[in-house]
């Protein structure tokens, strides 16, 4: 059941419905997982068994885990319980990787497996790791009531492509009352607009033009493959940024908060700064349970350096079982290693961090610049058509078609002024009280003002302004909104990036 | 200015209480009459904006129509309503010379051309090539959206009446003489006999009674109303149909996807449609095959081409193919023929160089030849 399909809206609806006229907590709480267990379902059925697997073998393993002083057996419970997942995860993802590898080296004919992959294996397999080894660390009691445990790993909204959202966040948040309530469903079904916005007004238009770019890059012009890379930058980050929004947006309906995923990637004026705006819930996942669980990290620098490097290859491969990827991941490994230790060296020179304009700009565009390349190398099916793409866009095959494509000048305002909102929403942002207020920015206020609307202006994702509905600029912002979105939007959604991964 | 107790951002993901603000109560008074103002304020802004850019569609004709459209690049063009065609008769934008000979273009919506202007159309191409070339001639095009073979069939007669032209160019591509000649429930469609012979059936809808018409005539006023209905068909037409042309048409498909009666009777539908296009049209007929070239690869063999100029040759129809010139274009000026900017590369309808190379092609047939055939 893919998000944007009427048979989704229905059952997202059903849901609401339910929780709103649930006659107890009780029948809330079942509610969830059951649904979820329906969502995933919809896609493949006996793949409920691959989501059912880990949900069974991590409860008790984590109750295993807190349940004994002795470090060597709580450590035997981890190594069981994150092996499995692992096991499961690395058969469905990467077997079929290893085979034709282990087959080229061998110099015979690969033979493939029929594997399916099981959809969002990647993201409740992060889960599951991530709150046994919570539980191992003292840092969360294990969860002793099974239903919200499943509720948690199989939690439809995240489900298939994240946020990668941690026990410690999310548990808490069941005892909550659940159900949609009129602030948050205003503020998550903005998000959703938002999300959907980015998804068929940029994302699915950008891809019209990148997929037959980078399915035969050498008939293009440099110019053109330029213009595909600079579009398919938007693409990509527009198909899974849109997609967290609407995630966190129903799941803000649903009455549970997710983390957010995107910070304004593309502002990043170093690789180490993009990692920390660029699926951070991923990022942080790859710092809190790989980077410092491997091994000399207080010992040198160089292994600080050479464990960023390795946490950076790792994330690569695990975007997909392909050469490809490692090769992304492994140009990120050595560009954040680099930039660790560029960082470490002006440090020992006692050199601040240049305030100049000209240079922030030069670190943005050479970050901006960097990322178009190691973005090629994603999305290009071989590494040899990445190569020919390269070629082009180093200016080193001249020649071939000029495709102007309308739609990427036409978005690009959009995009920077959804950035320069951004921008202005974090520089006033102050926080008082686990909110922030935000001193009012200028004549965009007095518009607001006018507007009757008030801010709930994210300081991850930029602003969301409250549209009020009984008002008439809120009403024609929201219908302009929609007429937009169905005018202009994609005709036919493609599957969202990510839920190959 | 705002106050700042209506602003707020949530700094984590920690549960984040959200305070319910009195401007978005939906309770106050009048507040459902200011919202519903709003919407019909958005819904005026955008039908003001969108009147330069779509137009036309379902307007009751005057003496010339305008068909405004952004789906495929943004064009304006211009149809002579006189009952034939989707739209009339396309206009080519250069002034028609009285007594002078008329060649005619018969197509789908290749023909139609709403995404390219008036002087851009083919039948604009050979005009000025014929004019320069010293032989007076107008050029009048006729197309059917979603047309196929049958359409062209059932329309000889009338054209012919209304037009007695000197020669007439039937535009053909492999999906007017595919299976959708058989099972499209648009224009017309046919039903072919074992021994090629076949009947024509109109799939036109009932026009709507009345009211409806009226009604529907006054919504065809609206570019909002008409954009919408467009886009909505086309992603109904993509819902419907999610796989691209080139699949549906391409002679490697496996035949069990199809009906394997019907595939039967698709493979008769080539040769009746070349024996009826000859009856219908008779020695005016010059059968111009374009080639379904996609995206950027203009390789791609057409059983169906060979087939329909094999055929050609055998009934002594005068028959073209534009294969050539497309892919000379194509890798010599590097030039793709179908597509706009807002498309994917190649992919779509002709597009001006499409349309300059298929009417400098029925020129070069035409130009060394007598008006009418003896």
């Amino acid at each position: 059941m893919a998000f944007l399909s009427t048979a989704f809206v229905v059952f997202f609806l059903i849901v609401l419905l339910g929780l709103r006229l649930a006659p107890s907590r009780d029948f809330r709480r079942w509610l969830l997982p059951i649904a979820s267990a329906y969502f995933y379902a919809t896609w493949n059925p006996p793949y409920l068994l691959v989501l059912a697997a880990p949900i069974a073998i991590d409860y008790c393993c984590a109750i295993g885990t807190e349940g004994s002083d002795d470090r060597v057996v709580r450590r035997r419970w981890l190594a069981a319980g994150v092996g499995s997942n692992i096991l499961l995860f690395a058969y469905f993802k990467y077997a079929n990787f290893f085979v034709g590898s282990v087959a080229v080296i061998a110099g015979i004919v690969p033979r493939r497996l029929a594997i399916v992959l099981p959809l969002g294996i990647s993201f409740f397999t992060f889960k599951a790791v991530g709150y046994l080894i919570e539980v191992y660390r003292g840092e969360l009691k294990a969860c002793r009531s099974f239903l919200d445990f499943a509720t948690y790993v199989s939690y439809f909204p995240d489900l298939l492509a994240g946020p990668i959202v941690r026990a410690s966040v999310f548990l808490p948040q069941l005892r909550r009352s659940l159900g949609p309530a009129w602030p948050r469903t205003a503020v998550g079904s903005q998000m959703i607009l938002l999300g959907l916005t980015k998804k068929l007004l940029i994302a699915d238009q950008m891809a019209i033009f990148v997929d037959p770019v980078f399915a035969d890059p050498g008939v293009y012009s440099p110019l053109t493959v330029w213009s595909a890379v600079i579009a398919y930058s938007l693409e990509i980050y527009c198909d899974f940024s849109g997609y967290s929004d609407m995630a966190v947006g129903m799941s803000k309906i649903i009455g549970i908060d997710l983390p957010e995923n995107f910070n304004m990637p593309y502002l990043a004026q170093s690789p180490i700064e993009f990692w920390r705006r660029w699926h951070m819930t991923l990022n942080s996942w790859l710092r809190d349970y790989l980077y410092f669980a491997l091994p000399g990290l207080r010992s040198s620098r160089w292994h600080r350096y050479r464990n960023a490097a390795i946490t950076a290859l790792l994330g690569g491969l695990w975007h997909g079982a392909s050469w490809t990827f490692v090769s992304w991941g492994a140009l990120h490994g050595l560009a954040v290693g680099a930039n660790h230790w560029w960082i470490a060296r002006r440090r020992r020179l006692r050199r601040e961090p240049s305030q100049s304009v000209t240079v922030r700009l030069s670190c943005w565009l050479a970050t901006y610049l960097f990322l178009c390349a190691t973005w090629v190398v994603f999305r290009s099916p071989t590494l040899r058509g990445a190569g020919i793409m390269l070629r082009k866009m180093a200016g080193l095959s001249p020649g071939g078609i000029e495709w102007f494509y309308s739609p990427l000048p036409m978005v690009l305002p959009i995009v920077i002024a959804g950035h320069a909102i951004g921008i202005v929403a974090a520089r006033r942002g102050a926080v008082v009280r686990g909110a922030r207020k935000i001193p009012p920015p200028g004549r965009i206020a007095s518009i607001y003002q006018r507007a009757r609307a008030c801010f709930a202006i994210h300081p991850l994702s930029g602003v969301y302004v409250l549209l009020p509905l009984p008002g008439f600029i809120g009403a024609f912002l929201a219908a302009s909104w929609v007429l937009a979105l169905l005018l202009f939007g994609a005709i036919g959604s493609n599957p969202f990036i990510y839920f190959q991964f | 200015m705002l106050t700042q107790s209506k602003s707020y951002v949530f700094h984590d993901a920690a549960p984040r209480e959200i305070r319910v603000l009195p401007s978005i109560r939906p309770h106050r008074s009048h507040a459902w009459a200011r919202c519903a103002l709003g919407i019909l304020a958005a819904v005026l802004v955008f039908e003001l904006t969108l009147r330069p850019f779509v137009a036309g569609w379902n307007q009751p004709a005057g003496p010339v129509r305008t068909v405004r459209s952004y789906f495929e690049g943004a064009s304006v063009a211009h149809f002579e309503p006189d009952g034939v065609g989707s739209y009339g008769n396309r206009l080519t934008g250069n002034a028609p010379l009285a007594d002078a000979p008329e060649g005619v273009i018969v197509g789908d919506s290749h023909v139609v051309a709403q995404a390219v202007r008036d002087q851009e159309t083919m039948g604009a191409v050979i005009e000025r090539l014929a004019r320069a070339a010293g032989r007076p001639l107008n050029v009048r095009q006729y197309g059917w959206v979603s047309a196929n073979a049958p359409t062209y069939l059932a329309s000889a007669d009338s054209l012919l009446r209304a037009r007695n032209p000197a020669w007439v160019a039937v535009i053909l591509n492999a999906p007017n003489i595919s299976i959708y000649a058989l099972t499209t429930r648009q224009n017309w469609r046919m039903e072919v006999a074992p021994d090629d012979s076949f009947r024509l059936i109109d799939m036109s809808p009932p026009q709507p009674a009345g009211e409806l018409r009226t009604m529907g005539r006054q919504i065809g006023r609206s570019s909002l109303a008409l954009a919408l209905w467009r886009r909505f068909g086309l992603i109904q037409n993509r819902a419907s149909n999610p796989l691209p042309s080139e699949e549906i048409f391409h002679p490697n498909e496996p035949p069990d996807r199809r009906d394997p009666q019907l595939a039967l009777e698709a493979a008769r539908v080539p040769r009746a449609t070349v024996l009826g296009l000859k009856r219908a049209y008779g020695p005016r007929l010059l059968i111009v095959y374009v080639p379904e070239f996609f995206g950027t690869q203009y390789r791609s063999a057409e059983p169906l081409e060979q087939q329909v100029l094999a055929l050609c040759v055998q009934e002594g129809v005068a028959c073209l193919s534009a294969r050539e010139a497309l892919a000379r274009e194509r890798y010599e000026q590097l030039r793709l023929s179908r597509g706009f900017h807002n498309t994917a590369p190649g992919v779509g309808h002709f597009n001006a160089t499409g349309h300059r190379i298929v009417g400098q092609e029925i020129w070069r047939y035409f130009a060394g030849r007598s008006w009418p055939p003896s």
